[in-house]
């Protein structure tokens, strides 16, 4: 038995990286579903690790299971970065990702959103499906 | 008698000797004073000591920035997907977004007609509200469109997934024909702007929320701006015919709903009129 970040992992089990929140508030699931209970809310830039287990069956494409301080849990892939996301101390690129709180700290504070609105804006990423036209080959 | 004077003796030749050392020494430093300073100048110690001196003062100069860039508003092109949001978070219990749905697949169909109308590499996003309160429209989101779609609408339409594709296209139109900004008619100055030593201007930022419900859900678009949208999207879909007799029965179907349910008597406010598109789409009878 290997104990990691409080948790005892079986030997079945293992961390294989690492990945950081990027969107501004979120949810971990109780299942890979974006309907299903939310174990905890998280916000921009939150560490986690991502986790293989034999105990997980199928994990559905885009989805990683992933432990977050104490609890254990699903997100979406498309909602995290392998590198901690950009803040007001860094350059930005056009394709960077960063944490909008971070960016713009003293804004965003200054909104003093409550429990409620940080539960709503991380279940509005849930929410959204995204969808992309094609570029024509030879266009891109 | 002689061993004291042996210890005068040493004595004095001490002091006799200490004395040299010193005005050698004297002589010494006196000399090399001019030498000691070339040496600095060629080890570049004053070279160094400015350069370190300027390092120390861009680094304060760097602080002060970064501290300034604390207080910086978002820059435009972080602003509206960032003032969309906050309006669906803040109106979470009137649009009823978060309930429980299958993927209804629409994205899918909704590539494929943005592809067949040339319209590629478009980023959407789309949300889908358990409310009637907005039955389609489509707001900003950076580099992307954020599409809002009512279920109770979909359903009392019994619309298909080309259809509601249909729906959003024309949405997208007039959210590119810039309609949707110009009706807001709100103060975006403080967008990309700085407020440190002034307190953060939330007041712009409560009109800018109020606005979208106004404009999303009592004022809409006028006549001029919805017989531009119909024109453009007769312009799109005129190499699809399929799409555009889709389009035209789409409009009929709407101006039905909104002449019989009531639910939907606010529609024609909103988008002026779906009959009125479908004249202006309707080729003209030649007299014979």
């Amino acid at each position: 038995m290997i104990s990691l970040n409080g948790f005892t992992q079986s030997p079945h089990e293992k961390v294989v990286g690492v990945r950081y929140f990027s969107e501004i508030f979120g949810h971990i699931h109780e299942a890979p579903d974006r309907n299903s209970t939310s174990l905890t809310g998280i916000m921009c830039g939150t560490k986690m690790q991502v986790i293989e287990s034999k105990k997980i069956e199928k994990l559905p494409d885009g989805w990683l299971y992933v432990e977050v301080g104490e609890e254990r849990g699903f997100i979406k892939q498309e909602f995290t970065s392998d590198k901690m996301p950009k803040s007001y101390r860094d350059e930005v690129g056009s394709g960077d990702k960063f944490c909008f709180q971070g960016m713009y700290p003293k804004f965003f504070s200054d909104l003093n959103l409550n429990i409620s609105e940080q539960y709503y804006w991380g279940k509005l990423y849930d929410q959204y499906t995204k969808g992309e036209s094609k570029v024509p080959v030879g266009n891109k | 008698m002689k061993f004291i004077s042996l210890i005068l003796f040493l004595v004095l030749s001490s002091i006799s000797y200490s004395q040299d050392q010193e005005e050698k020494e004297f002589n010494f430093s006196k000399d090399v004073l001019e030498n000691i300073r070339d040496e600095i100048k060629s080890d570049k110690l004053l070279e160094h000591k400015i350069k370190k001196e300027k390092k120390l003062q861009e680094k304060k100069v760097q602080v002060k920035q970064l501290e300034k860039a604390r207080y910086n508003y978002p820059a435009k092109n972080h602003a509206w997907k960032f003032l969309s949001e906050y309006w669906l978070v803040k109106n979470a219990a009137n649009l009823k977004w978060d309930f429980s749905h299958p993927d209804y697949g629409i994205e899918k169909t909704m590539e494929s007609l943005l592809e067949s109308v040339g319209l590629y590499g478009r980023k959407f996003k789309i949300l889908v509200l358990n409310s009637p309160i907005i039955a389609h429209a489509a707001i900003p989101s950076d580099d992307e469109v954020l599409f809002l779609i009512s279920l109770p609408f979909m359903r009392t339409l019994d619309l298909s997934k080309p259809e509601i594709s249909l729906l959003l296209l024309e949405d997208m139109v007039r959210l590119e024909l810039g309609h949707f900004e110009t009706n807001l008619k709100v103060d975006m100055q403080w967008v990309g702007s700085n407020f440190m030593g002034k307190d953060t201007n939330l007041s712009s930022l409560e009109k800018i929320l109020k606005r979208y419900t106004e404009v999303l859900t009592e004022e809409g678009f006028n006549y001029k701006q919805q017989f531009e949208t119909t024109k453009k999207m007769d312009v799109y879909l005129k190499s699809s015919p399929l799409a555009w007799s889709n389009y035209l029965k789409l409009l009929n179907k709407i101006d039905t709903l909104t002449k019989k349910n009531a639910l939907y008597k606010n529609y024609i406010k909103i988008y002026p009129s779906p009959e009125l598109q479908v004249q202006w789409l309707s080729p003209k009878k030649r007299i014979p």
